[in-house]
Order: structure tokens, then C-alpha cells, then sequence
């Protein structure tokens, strides 16, 4: 506990739990919009704290990944348990769904194991009520020894007085009748067995004795701690036994249901019947192997349909209002500047800027949509659906949904990835997604193939995104076999209840999803624009001569693998900023005006077609786009996955290039 | 000490009395290979040493040095089997050829600590009992399977010839301690052995079933107490987890999410390839099918 100044004291309090039990609910509603999102140091997961004020008290709450139990299981699960550990905050909070009082109580009694200051929320007790079941919060509170509040979150009951037992615990005013669950014979033999061989001064960051039980669990984690900090010699005598008893997780976890068990018949009654829910009536057409990837499609169908509909025409309004409006304005305010200055901050800054600006009405809708689905509960159902086909390609379900809004904007894809938990198939999934043909992609795409294809172009669009999905599986399955072998925890994921979603909840997501993106991307794409600017109009006064025309004639003998000339190659470095760009630069680059018929003609006297079909080839599979780089590289948190996600996709785009180009001329569209 | 070839002699009178039978002379040297003559030359010798009790044609049996050591090697033999499949990854036809050699170089004190060690295991890999420091007891009570009176359900209890020709036969037909078979009849042509093994015929030679230690199985083994995955159970149909298998990562998960043996497990959509939904503890789960198949319940009928 620290005072912060005279008489003002701050309580650091953890939020733990498992998953699906309104965790976010409770945060959301302590904390509102002073919540903070971030990363937890060097990793991948989320990290959400805020505080509240309360009379004398300021509360500093950190939001812990959810967690079935405290052996590290997974990256979230090991975050969650070592904050509690190695942070020691003053309370730790763990939220209980009172409707599924089993299963959430093993949380409860590891950490009742554990000893650390604890309040339990039990939570959803609207939800409890609703499905018959009566939950005694006090004869709860008797049988663990810690306050229990019971809470309606997602109404706000019971938040104030959750924040009074926080207080009474971290000042020590409330019952200190903790009664830790048993430990079985067996099990205490077995640990007493494992002191002896371990020294006394073991120097590892947990408290001993848990760390044995934790041990003989078999925590990959604790396992290496322990491994690290003995020598070799006193593993060499520790694992043996560890290996002859390997099943004693069994008899730990079997001992703490007992409990579990016990404390559940004690304070939870059914009265009445078990209703079979909507949700699972639901559930049967949702999760058929059928009808469920149906519903899964048509929920898809529907987002794109919000995001293009409904997000385009905003999209338009705001280019033309703010982007177009602005960089008018400005040039009509700076009458009589330096050319070159209005052009900087009329194209460069504003242009690139702006272009940030309007893809957000379109990300916000999907952002929104995705929020709710998860709310709902429906997001296990797609992944559940989706599995068996992903898993064909090395991803898992999950994987799906962000994959597929690759088709409107890579940058959500990348984003959106968060979704999947198994860090592998997240990472692949990242790696893969800017092989999605993205609208801005197929933009370029259509212009190239009606000029030259005619009739065909629409055909040739389809075997081009075709060409796209079949290096995604490829690169999928080749980095789920070689790169991240055996790193497959297998599929075991809870179904939640379904539940009407809570509004605020969504909102707050969606809200910090959009921020994110426009900071990200905003940085990024700013950035390079200016840089793009400044390369394509320096030195000379047209762009033959700029540091741009003068690289992209320097590239021209690679390029003519290709069957790309200089020009060719300048609009593909400009795609780097957006992808849209290519059609703008095209024009610059062949002085015509960006009216398509004219730079359609003078495409087609400025290359053949086995040199289009090679361009278009090698746009689709070309590097990111930078807010898709910035997407990956904050999303893995590391420069070596996104320098290996830009060295790929130059690779694939080069050789499938060469490979179109010549091929394509051998059957005579060369000329 | 006494040599090797005395030790083997003491080793296989113990055995045979630990399979209640009476050792003697004839008996001896058809179980060692060995001539007549010579193994009453052995047991004379054995005698003047005080280890046997032996008189000519007579039945033989082990003094109580002889017992003591007899006790002692077989002790060493099986927990030296036991250590070796258990814990460096010998198969069960491997090991007999070795245990016959570290049996003869194990020190008492070595023969300490790896009962020690293995404290928890009490049969070799062929299904004999380790017997304690005390001493060798009484095997419990089997019949070669060429002897059991077909037809009826056995229980495979032991394997009398330990070498690995001989086991890989039995490997080939998937018969091992533990097992349960269906025993149909037996050829009065050749003594061969009619079988049933999961599903399936086999004629097993008189000479092979000599050598396999069956007991009765106590009740024909209904579909209801066969332990099946849950990945075979179908929609509605419920079980009760009796084990968990593959990898400590994977059993913590699904214990933490109430997966423990004991628990009752209803499968809620099974379409028979892909995932599987499943309802524990009144919280459902998805399972890969994978997983499903390393989660063992024995099926409840309701």
C-alpha cells in the first residue's frame, strides 16, 4: 500500500478470472474511460489498467488476463499468475460467474492455496437467478473465510460495494478466517518427499511450498524455474521422481474438485427445473457442421455488407470534406508559398494523413461488429465451425474471421488477430494475412485487367486472387509444419453461455480498437508519405529524375525479369505507402491525368500483357502496405517477424512474377 | 560367491516354486535345456553347498540360503525389467536378456535403491510380482492358457517364457498382461487355442499357450464397463472420465476446466470427424478431436 500523499492512499487491486465470467464487465464499470491499454512488457497480450477514486482512496486496477487456474497453461495464464506472485498487489479480486459456480471455483481455491488478500465477485447473479439457480453469497463468505460481494455488473450492482470489501481487506479490517482446502495424504507425502531433495535456499521468485505442489503439477514454467536454479546434479536426482509421478496432477486437481464440489452443494440450490436455453437451442444449428458454417457465412456476409455500405459512402464524405477540403483551404491560404511547400503539406502531410482518417468509418463498423459477436458469445461458435477447415492449413478457427476481413483491409486482419489465442496460429495467422487481396489491391487489379484483357478481366481477377489464397495456404502450412512445430496445445476452448451484450463493453472495445489503429496507422503512414514525397520530388522537377525515378531505373535489369520497366517499378515503391497509390503514381509517372480511360491507353502502349499479368502478380503478393507492416510489427512486438514478413512476401512476389512473366510469354502474350 | 550357472539354477527352482510346482530333475533340465546328468551333477553341488534339497529323482527344493538367494536374484531380475521399460524406453522383449546380465552384477545395496526408486511398481513387464526383500510368495493362483477349460473369458496374468522371440509372437498378436481374451475352444488336432481379441480370431499354438499364466476374468466385460474416448461416444450419451492421457500441458488444461477423473462428462454434438462439444460441469467445452480421443470415461447409461 502506498500513501500518496497526506491521506490519500492508493490500493493496487488485481482482477482475476476465468474468461467469460464479466471480468471486463466489472473493469469497465470501476474504471470507464480512464482505462489504459497497452501491452504487457515484450509480449502479445493486452494489458488494461485504470483507476477510481473513492472519498480518501485512489484505486489503481489492473485488468489480468483470464485465467482457468494459475498454472501457466498458456502466456496469459503465466502473465496473470506472476503479476499476482511478483507484483504482489494489495488485493486480489477474482470475478466468479455465479451461474457456473463449479467450474469458476478452481480459480478461487488456487488462490485461496496461494494466501493471497482476496475478495471474490461473484458475478452474474441476474444470470444465476434466471436459470433457477439461488446462490448463497454469505453462507460463500462462511465457507472461504474472504468477503464476498455478489454483483450484477453489467447493471453496476454491487460495484460500490465491492469497492468497500477491497478496502476492508487491504486495510486488514475484514475477517481473516481464510480456510485454505485440504491437501490429500498422498499429495503432502509426495511434497514432503520433494523438500528434502530441493535445498532449503532455493532461489527462484515464488513461495516454496507452492512452488513444489505447482512442481509435481508439472508447470512448464515453475518445471524450468526450479530446473535453472538447481545444478545439474540436483535435477538429475528431482526429475526421476517427478516422471514416477506424473500423474499426481491428477490427485492434486481431483482433491481441490472435492472441494469445490463441497463448497458448491453447501451454497448453490437449484430451484426447479433445468431449462434447456435459447443458447442451446441455438447452439444445435450454430455449431452444426452445416448449417453452422452457413450462419458463420452469412454473419461474415453481413459485416462486409455494414462495412462497405455503410462505411464507403462515410468514407467518401470524409476524403471529400476533410481530405480534399482541407488540402484546398490550405492551398488557397498559402497563395503565393513555394510550390514545393504547398505540395508537401497538401500532398504529403494532408494526403497522407487523410487517407488514415477515412478508412475509419469502415474499420469502426468492423471493430463494432466484432466486439458484439464476442459479447455475445457467438465468436467460440465460428472458431468451433471453422476449425476443421483451418486447421487443413495449419491455423485454427479462430483464425477465420480476421483472415477473411483481410478482403476489405489487411490492417484489421493483423489487427483483429488477438483473437486467436494459441500463440503459434496467431503468429501465423499475422504472417499470412497480408496475402488477403484487400479492396485497395483489387482496385489496381481491375484497372489493369480491363485494359488489357477486355473481356477476360474478370476472369483474370479471379485466378489472380486465386494465385493470393493458394500462397496463403502454402506459406500457412509451411510455417505451421517447419516454423512452430510442435507448438500445439491442441483445441480445447470453453463454449460461453450466450448473453445479450453489454453496451458499454462493446463500445469501450470498439473505442479502443479504433484509437489504436489511427495512432498506429496515423504514425506510420504519415511518416512514409513524407518520405515518398521527398523521394519522388527531389532533385529534379519531374519524377524521372527524383531519388525515386533514379532507384527504379537503377532496379530496371531485375525489373525486366519481370517484364517491368522503370516506371513500372517507381509506382510498385509508392505502393509501399498505400496501396492505391500505384494508380496515382501510374499517372504521374506517364503524365497523364487520373481520368482511367487515358491511363488505360497509355498502359497498354507502355507494356505487354505477360508483363501486366507479372505487375499484377506482384502487386497482390508485394510487400504490405506500411500500416499493415506497423500492424505486424506491434502485433508480434518484434522487428525480426516483421522484417521476415517483408522479406517473404518481396521473395513470393518476385519469384511468382518472373514465373508468370516468362511463362506468360512463352504462350505468346509477349508481344 | 557361486557362479553364474549355480545362480540360474537357483533362479529357475524359484520360480517354479513360486508357481506352486514342484521342481525335479526331469522338470529342471527341460526348462534350462540342459542333459540329465548334468543337472544332477549341478544340484549335487548345489547341495554340498547347502542351497538345495535334493535326492536322486527325487523333487528339488531350495534351502533357505537357497530361497535367500533364489529371492534375491529374481528380485533384482524384474526390478531391473520394470526400470528399463519404465523409465529408459526398452519394450518388454528387449529386457529379459539384459536383466539377465545386471541381475548377477547388482550389489545389494544398488538392489536398495532401485526398489526404492521404484517404489509404486510392483509387476515386471511379463506380469510377474517384484517380490519384497522379505521373500519370494506365492504367485497368485494362474493356468497356462493350453490348460484353461474353454470356452470362457481369461485374463492374461503372466508370460512364463521371457525371451524376445518368444514375445514378439505375442506382440504380433497383441497379448500382454492384462489383456482380456475370449477363449473359444481348443483344437484337438494340435492344441491350438481358439481366441477372441477385440473383435478378432486368432488360433494361438499349443506351445505358445503353454506359456501364457491366464486367470478367469471375473464378469464378461459388458459394453458399460469398457472404458471407451469420448471422441466414440455419440450425442446425449454420458460417461464418467476415468483417465486422461497425453502430455502434462494438455491434462492441466482440461483439468482446469473440470475434466478430473470422476467427473461426468455429456457429449453434446459428436458429427464424428472434426471437433466435438462436450458438457462439464455445466460449462461447455469444444474438443479437437485429437484431444477427444486422449479422454478415457467409462459409459453411464442413464
Amino acid at each position: 500500500m502506498t500513501a500518496s500523499g497526506v491521506g490519500r492512499a492508493t490500493l493496487r487491486v488485481a482482477l482475476a478470472g476465468s474468461p467469460n465470467t464479466g471480468k471486463s464487465t466489472v473493469f469497465n464499470f470501476l474504471t470507464g474511460l480512464s482505462q489504459h491499454v497497452g501491452n504487457w512488457p515484450g509480449k502479445t497480450v493486452e494489458r488494461k489498467t485504470g483507476t477510481c477514486q473513492r472519498g480518501d482512496t485512489d484505486f489503481f486496477f489492473v485488468d489480468l488476463p483470464g485465467s482457468y487456474s494459475l498454472t501457466a497453461n498458456s502466456l496469459e495464464e503465466e502473465i496473470a499468475r506472476d503479476y499476482i506472485i511478483q507484483e504482489q498487489p494489495d488485493v486480489v479480486a477474482v470475478v466468479v460467474d455465479a451461474s457456473s459456480l463449479e467450474r469458476n471455483l478452481y480459480l478461487v481455491c488456487e488462490l485461496l492455496e496461494l494466501g493471497v488478500p482476496l475478495v471474490v465477485v461473484l458475478n452474474m447473479m441476474d444470470i444465476a437467478g434466471g436459470q433457477g439457480l439461488q446462490v448463497d453469497a454469505e453462507a460463500l463468505e462462511s465457507a472461504l473465510g474472504v468477503p464476498v460481494v455478489p454483483t450484477v455488473a453489467a447493471r453496476g450492482e454491487g460495484v460500490s460495494e465491492l469497492l468497500d470489501a477491497v478496502q476492508a481487506v487491504a486495510f486488514g479490517e475484514a475477517r481473516a478466517l481464510v480456510s485454505p482446502p485440504p491437501t490429500s495424504a498422498a499429495v503432502q507425502a509426495l511434497v514432503a518427499g520433494l523438500d528434502d531433495m530441493i535445498p532449503p535456499d532455493l532461489a527462484i521468485p515464488y513461495p516454496r511450498r507452492w512452488a513444489l505442489v505447482k512442481l509435481l503439477e508439472g508447470d512448464r514454467a515453475i518445471v524450468g524455474a526450479i530446473k535453472k536454479a538447481l545444478s545439474t546434479n540436483g535435477w538429475r536426482g528431482v526429475n526421476p521422481f517427478l516422471r514416477l509421478h506424473d500423474d499426481a496432477i491428477l490427485e492434486i486437481a481431483g482433491a481441490r474438485y472435492e472441494w469445490v464440489a463441497q463448497t458448491s452443494q453447501q451454497v448453490a440450490h437449484r430451484l426447479g427445473k433445468e431449462r434447456v436455453s435459447l443458447g442451446e437451442r441455438a447452439d444445435r444449428i450454430l455449431t452444426h457442421p452445416v448449417g453452422g458454417v452457413l450462419a458463420f457465412l452469412g454473419v461474415v456476409a453481413a459485416i462486409f455488407w455494414a462495412m462497405f455500405s455503410l462505411g464507403t459512402p462515410l468514407q467518401e464524405r470524409l476524403d471529400e470534406w476533410l481530405v480534399q477540403g482541407s488540402a484546398e483551404r490550405l492551398e488557397s491560404a498559402l497563395e503565393g508559398a513555394p510550390d514545393r511547400l504547398v505540395s508537401l503539406l497538401a500532398d504529403g502531410v494532408i494526403g497522407g494523413a487523410g487517407l488514415v482518417l477515412t478508412f475509419v468509418p469502415i474499420l469502426a463498423i468492423l471493430f463494432l461488429a466484432l466486439a458484439l459477436l464476442e459479447d455475445l458469445g457467438y465468436m467460440a461458435r465460428a472458431a468451433f465451425v471453422m476449425d476443421r477447415f483451418m486447421h487443413l492449413i495449419g491455423l485454427r478457427g479462430k483464425s477465420f474471421l480476421p483472415l477473411f476481413l483481410g478482403f476489405g483491409c489487411n490492417v484489421p486482419a493483423i489487427l483483429g488477430s488477438r483473437i486467436v489465442e494459441s500463440r503459434s496460429a496467431r503468429l501465423t495467422t499475422i504472417l499470412v494475412a497480408p496475402l488477403m487481396p484487400c479492396a485497395a489491391r483489387m482496385v489496381v487489379v481491375a484497372l489493369f485487367t480491363s485494359a488489357f484483357f477486355g473481356g477476360a478481366a474478370a476472369l483474370v481477377s479471379w485466378s489472380m486472387v486465386t494465385v493470393n489464397l493458394v500462397v496463403l495456404a502454402l506459406v500457412a502450412l509451411l510455417l505451421s509444419r517447419f516454423v512452430f512445430r510442435g507448438e500445439e496445445t491442441g483445441f480445447v476452448m470453453e463454449l460461453p453461455r450466450y448473453h445479450a451484450p453489454n453496451w458499454r463493453t462493446v463500445l469501450m472495445a470498439t473505442w479502443q480498437r479504433v484509437r489504436a489503429f489511427v495512432v498506429l496507422a496515423g504514425t506510420a503512414i504519415l511518416a512514409v508519405s513524407l518520405v515518398v514525397w521527398v523521394l519522388s520530388n527531389f532533385p529534379g522537377d519531374n519524377i524521372e529524375d527524383s531519388i525515386l525515378g533514379v532507384v527504379g531505373r537503377g532496379l530496371e535489369p531485375v525489373g525486366g525479369l519481370v517484364g517491368l520497366d522503370w516506371q513500372m517499378i517507381v509506382a510498385l515503391m509508392t505502393s509501399f505507402v498505400a496501396k492505391e497509390n500505384t494508380i496515382a503514381t501510374l499517372g504521374v509517372v506517364l503524365g497523364v491525368g487520373e481520368g482511367d480511360v487515358n491511363l488505360s491507353t497509355q498502359l497498354t502502349q507502355v507494356m505487354v500483357p505477360a508483363a501486366a499479368l507479372a505487375f499484377i502478380a506482384v502487386q497482390m503478393l508485394f510487400i504490405p502496405c506500411v500500416a499493415s507492416v506497423a500492424a505486424i510489427r506491434r502485433e508480434t512486438q518484434s522487428w525480426r517477424w516483421t522484417g521476415f514478413a517483408i522479406g517473404y512476401m518481396m521473395g513470393i512476389s518476385f519469384a511468382v512474377g518472373v514465373i508468370i512473366y516468362q511463362v506468360a510469354r512463352l504462350m505468346g502474350w509477349g508481344v | 560367491m557361486i557362479d553364474e550357472r549355480s545362480e540360474q539354477y537357483l533362479k529357475t527352482i524359484g520360480q517354479m516354486e513360486e508357481e506352486g510346482e514342484q521342481a525335479t530333475t526331469s522338470s529342471l533340465a527341460r526348462s534350462l535345456g540342459i542333459s540329465m546328468p548334468s543337472v544332477t551333477e549341478m544340484l549335487q553341488r548345489l547341495s554340498g553347498k547347502g542351497l538345495v534339497h535334493h535326492r536322486r529323482r527325487g523333487p528339488v527344493s531350495l534351502t533357505k540360503e537357497g530361497q535367500r538367494l533364489a529371492n534375491s536374484l529374481i528380485r533384482r531380475h524384474r526390478l531391473w525389467e520394470a526400470f528399463l521399460v519404465r523409465f529408459l524406453g526398452f519394450s518388454w522383449e528387449e529386457v529379459h536378456e539384459e536383466a539377465c546380465r545386471l541381475e548377477h552384477a547388482t550389489s545389494s545395496g544398488l538392489e536398495e535403491r532401485l526398489a526404492d526408486f521404484l517404489r509404486g511398481l510392483d509387476t515386471c513387464p511379463h506380469g510377474h510380482a517384484i517380490p519384497a526383500k522379505a521373500g519370494l510368495r506365492r504367485a497368485e493362483p494362474a493356468v497356462p492358457l493350453s490348460k484353461f477349460p474353454a470356452p470362457g473369458p481369461v485374463r492374461v496374468a503372466r508370460i512364463q517364457d521371457e525371451t524376445a522371440q518368444f514375445l514378439r509372437r505375442l506382440t504380433r498378436l497383441d497379448i500382454s498382461p492384462g489383456r482380456v481374451l475370449q477363449t473359444e475352444g481348443v483344437s484337438s488336432a494340435d492344441g491350438s487355442v481358439r481366441v477372441r481379441l477385440d473383435g478378432r480370431s486368432h488360433q494361438v499354438p499349443a506351445e505358445v499357450a503353454e506359456q501364457i499364466m491366464v486367470q478367469p476374468a471375473q464378469t464378461e466385460e459388458t459394453p458399460a464397463d469398457r472404458t471407451v474416448a469420448v471422441s466414440e461416444l455419440r450425442p446425449n450419451q454420458v460417461g464418467i472420465i476415468t483417465d486422461l492421457s497425453g502430455g502434462r500441458s494438455f491434462m492441466a488444461r482440461l483439468l482446469a476446466l473440470g475434466c478430473s477423473p470422476g467427473t461426468e462428462v455429456k457429449v453434446v454434438h459428436n458429427s464424428g470427424h472434426g471437433p466435438l462439444i462436450v458438457s462439464v460441469r455445466g460449462t461447455r467445452i469444444a474438443l479437437g478431436r485429437g484431444e477427444a480421443e486422449r479422454l478415457r470415461v467409462k459409459r453411464v447409461d442413464i
